[in-house]
């Protein structure tokens, strides 16, 4: 059953994953784990990426070619595979940048309280 | 590919353990024990499998490498049940093979276009009274030649005179060699597009008489070496100068008559008797004309025909595409035989289906440890699939094998029922029609068990015990209603089967009017060359009374048309005496008054019995023409008169008054109609007519086989040039004309036979399944006192749901097939209760046997051993 629960909200954060591994590698090269990290701390612990999602995401985005990947020496001196931005990649954060405040936006008008009440 | 592959491979495998690795190191430094560190690492990053398969999707061609995967696994899986596999491949083989194989023939037989150019053109014209088609006949000589001159609808037309066989004997190096030829008019290649590959061919001068002959491609090559100078040389044909006007092009068959070996010219502008219906005549529509406006023409011609040729005044010409005329008589026996192959697929398929079904259920456990490890839903119905297509894809394979030997068998058995049959084989048509037929069978097979497993939650097939797990309710009433598709669809076909069975049963009973049994037939030709009228006149005698001294021969004649081989010589009659004197004896179609000219002791041979007067004898000498009538025409010609005095009485038929001196008989043309009514003239009065070519009836208190030798001893005394050609017992003569209904019905037997097996052991599967399902049940029944009567009643019973709902549906099918049935049955209906009811009682009582076993196995239960046989 927790795998099930798991896969609904993979499909939620379909969309929104890709965005957030984009923005998280703003700041430069990373590895997966970083980037889980990295999105875990930013959201206060709110956004909890699962290996499941972040590694299809990455190789997806990879071969859209949105990102790079080269192995290197970790800061640990262990290796990983890093994760980089690349100059389309970069001009799709800014695209989904600009559709996600919109649709922000947009949501938050819908839900504002309604005057007179 | 392959070295990308693994490269990718491996480069995912080392990110991921470094993800784990890298996290349990910062666990690890944030105080943890590394134990719990690496637990913790492992948790948090999941199913390990399933996060390797869900990032290698991502890379867009892991389908391919799946599929490779399942692959392996199902024929290990196979390989390792090879029992399983050997059934479920041969069960499929069979459906395909066969079914590709009929397939085959209704491709080649009704599908493929005939093979002349622009065939779609070619129609065939027929003379026929307005609006009836019942009456369609040949064209006589004389209305062809106005039809030819007049219509403005076709290209080209021509004639055929295949309506009688012809044969010419032609000695190459003193080797006798009789040539099956065809006379033809001059725009008869052309009509067909196929001129002659060599020489100019006919012209209408040759229409006048002339000797030439266009020869076969394979004569040219065996008989000539395939001399290219050939063309214009004289050859010998049964004694006779021709010219060779040309060589056909290799492998040119008539459309109608099939392969000959020489073609000649008709004489159409000598055959001007009105009344010898007897041209096949064969047009190509002028482009832009359609079949409609062609129609319209030939009707406003048979207008004008009939104030010409007072012969022609209750007909008119109509035409049919030549495609379709060809094919129509095979139409229904294929569709039913293609209907009839696809239901035992069917049943095929639905075996296979509940054989996959009894097989999965036998490993839920596998796929419940396969669920639970990571592999998806969809991945674990694939697996199902990609087995039953391996299986299918076998099965095809060994059923194209089952095909080619089908199309042999199916060959051998058409002969001459079904048209065009030497052009079935393998071509890409049939051959992806067979790869269509697979797939569908594949996931036919597959879907079912597929599906069940599609809804299986790993942790009930784990927790459940093994046996409790796989007998649910639902997947025992799909193979039930498995079991009752088959029995339905065995009872259409066996009851299929049973209305042609009985239909032929009917038609070999027909009473013939004749004697078959120990009958001996031949046909030799009498080049006229050699032989004119009177030397003629005189063989045709002295040839019966030779083969009356063989030993063991009652009695011996010659008839220019054997009985059951359809009707020839259907000339008018006029009524010179009696009540309707002045008229002319008229039947339905208006043609039928057959015309036969007989010799020797005809009648006592075939034993067709002398009602009045007497039978020819030295008496008919040429002076005055005298005739046999059979009864049928005495009674239409004669009405209210007794038969003895019809004898005296006179008519004219074949252009001469004859008087008549006996009555016989009637004898049957065709096995399917009425007997028709005969004029018998006897040859020694008639041999200057034409060269009558008279098949010969000897009759023997012996089998004909054990005298054939010696007949043609005594006709190579008479002559020894002659060729003795078509010899044949009269049975088989019989036989040809209910070729059509046998070729059927050996088919649909077999068909039933095999979808008769197919749903017994369906339903035995089944049943026994179920008691091996509920022994533990039944042993706690019977230790709580339930007698083996009881135990078996309940099994029983299950079986009756069963046999009930596939018979009830059967009996709905074969009114359904009984549609395709009618074209095929003779005195029977396709709906016939009796019928109906007797293949449902053979069914009911093969069900019964094959319920009884499984029942008779659960009244034995021991209670004790029931019950511990837990695991």
């Amino acid at each position: 059953m927790a795998l099930k629960q798991r896969q609904d909200r993979i499909d939620v954060l379909q969309g929104t994953l890709d965005m957030l591994i984009l923005q998280t590698l703003q700041w430069g090269p990373q590895h997966g784990l970083r980037i889980a990290q990295g999105i875990r701390q930013r959201s206060e612990e709110l956004l909890k990426i699962e290996a499941g999602s972040l590694y299809p995401a990455l190789h997806r985005l990879e071969q859209q070619g949105w990102l790079n990947a080269e192995w290197k020496v970790s800061e640990k001196g262990q290796r990983a595979k890093y994760y980089r931005l690349t100059r389309s990649g970069k001009k799709q954060l800014a695209d989904e940048h600009g559709k996600w405040e919109r649709f922000v936006n947009a949501i938050r008008l819908v839900m504002r309280p309604t005057e007179g009440r | 590919m392959l070295v990308r592959w693994r490269r990718h491979e491996q480069d995912l495998e080392r990110e991921l353990a470094a993800h784990v690795a890298m996290d349990t190191q910062e666990r690890i430094e944030a105080g943890d024990p590394p134990e719990t560190a690496r637990q913790t690492a492992m948790r948090d990053f999941g199913n390990l499998a399933r996060v390797t398969e869900d990032t290698r999707a991502a890379w867009g061609w892991t389908g391919v490498e799946q599929c490779a995967q399942d692959l392996r696994y199902a024929a290990r899986q196979l390989a390792r049940s090879p029992g399983f596999a050997g059934v479920v491949i041969t069960t499929l083989a069979l459906g395909i093979g066969a079914t590709t194989a009929v397939f085959s023939v209704l491709q080649a037989v009704l599908l493929a276009p005939l093979p002349y150019e622009q065939p779609g053109r070619l129609v065939r014209l027929y003379q026929q009274e307005p609006g009836n088609p019942s009456t369609r006949h040949y064209l006589t000589g004389v209305h062809f030649a106005f039809v030819r001159d007049q219509a403005t609808s076709f290209e080209t037309v021509a004639a055929l005179a295949n309506y009688s066989e012809k044969g010419r004997d032609l000695v190459t190096n003193g080797q006798g060699l009789r040539l099956r030829v065809l006379n033809v008019t001059s725009d008869y290649f052309h009509t067909l597009r196929s001129s002659p590959e060599r020489g100019p061919g006919f012209d209408r001068g040759d229409e006048s008489g002339a000797r030439r002959v266009v020869l076969a491609g394979a004569l040219w090559r065996t008989q000539f070496g395939g001399d290219p100078t050939v063309v214009g040389r004289t050859i010998q044909l049964s004694g006779e100068s021709h010219e060779i006007a040309g060589v056909a092009r290799e492998g040119f068959e008539d459309p109608i008559a099939g392969r000959f070996d020489a073609w000649l010219p008709y004489a159409v502008a000598r055959d001007t008797n009105e009344e010898n219906n007897s041209l096949t005549v064969i047009a190509r529509l002028r482009a832009g004309i359609t079949l409609e406006q062609a129609r319209a023409e030939l009707a406003t011609l048979s207008r004008v025909m009939k104030e010409r040729f007072p012969s022609a005044r209750r007909s008119a010409v109509d035409l049919a595409p030549l495609h379709e005329d060809l094919v129509a008589p095979a139409r229904g026996p294929l569709h039913l035989l293609f209907i009839a192959v696809a239901l035992v697929l069917l049943v095929a398929c639905v075996n296979v289906a509940n054989l996959l079904l009894a097989r999965a259920s036998g490993r839920v456990h596998e796929f419940a440890t396969r669920s639970a490890l990571g592999a998806g839903t969809r991945r674990l119905c694939r697996q199902l699939l990609v087995e039953s297509a391996l299986l299918a894809s076998l099965g095809g394979l060994l059923g194209l094998g089952i095909t080619r030997l089908g199309v042999v068998v199916l060959r051998d058995l058409g002969g001459e029922a079904v048209p065009r049959l030497d052009e079935v084989g393998f071509n890409p048509i049939v051959l992806s029609f067979a790869v269509a037929i697979t797939t569908i069978t594949a996931v036919a097979c597959g879907v079912a068990p597929a599906l069940r497993f599609a809804r299986i939650a790993p942790i009930d097939a784990l927790r459940l015990h093994s046996r409790s797990a796989t007998g649910t309710r639902g997947q025992g009433r799909l193979r039930s209603a498995l079991a009752a598709a088959q029995l339905a669809l065995a009872l259409t076909l066996v009851a299929g089967a049973g209305v042609l069975l009985a239909s032929f049963y009917r038609l070999q009973r027909v009473d013939l009017g004749f004697r078959v049994d120990r009958v001996l037939t031949f046909d030799v030709n009498l080049p006229s060359a050699r032989y004119d009228a009177d030397r003629r006149a005189a063989f045709q005698e002295e040839l019966p009374r030779r083969l009356r001294t063989i030993p063991g021969v009652t009695a011996a004649g010659g008839i220019s048309f054997l009985p059951t081989t359809g009707d020839y010589h259907g000339w008018n009659a006029a009524i010179l005496s009696g009540p309707r004197a002045g008229g002319a004896v008229e039947t339905k179609d208006g043609f039928n008054i057959q015309q036969r000219t007989i010799s020797g002791d005809i009648f006592a041979a075939l034993e067709i019995p002398v009602l009045a007067g007497r039978t020819f004898d030295a008496r008919e000498d040429g002076a005055a023409p005298r005739a046999i009538v059979s009864a049928g025409f005495a009674r239409v010609a004669f009405p209210g008169v007794p038969l003895s005095d019809v004898v005296g009485q006179r008519i004219r038929a074949g252009g001469r008054v004859l008087e008549i001196i006996g009555v016989v008989g009637d004898v049957t043309l065709d096995v399917h109609v009425p007997p028709a009514l005969v004029v018998y003239h006897a040859h020694r009065q008639f041999a200057d007519n034409r060269n009558w070519s008279l098949a010969h009836v000897v009759a023997a208190d012996v089998p004909p086989e054990r005298i054939a030798s010696s007949v043609r001893a005594e006709i190579a005394a008479m002559d020894p040039e002659l060729i003795v050609h078509r010899v044949a017992s009269m049975s088989e003569v019989v036989g040809r004309g209910t070729r059509r209904e046998r070729f059927a019905l050996v088919l649909m037997g077999a068909f039933a036979c095999v979808s008769w097996v197919l749903a017994a052991l369906g339903l035995y599967g089944v049943l026994a399944y179920a008691v091996r399902q509920r022994t533990q049940e039944i042993g706690i029944r019977m230790a709580l006192g339930a007698t083996a009567a009881h135990v078996r009643l309940t099994i029983l019973r299950q079986a009756a749901v069963v046999v009930g709902t596939g018979l009830v549906v059967g009996i709905g099918g074969a009114f359904l097939l009984g549609r395709w049935l009618t074209s095929l049955t003779f005195g029977v209906s396709p709906s016939d209760a009796r019928i109906l009811l007797l293949a449902a009682g053979m069914l009911t009582a093969t069900a019964l046997a094959a319920a009884w076993l499984p029942a008779r196995r659960a009244s034995r239960v021991a209670p004790r051993i029931a019950i511990q046989e837990r695991c």
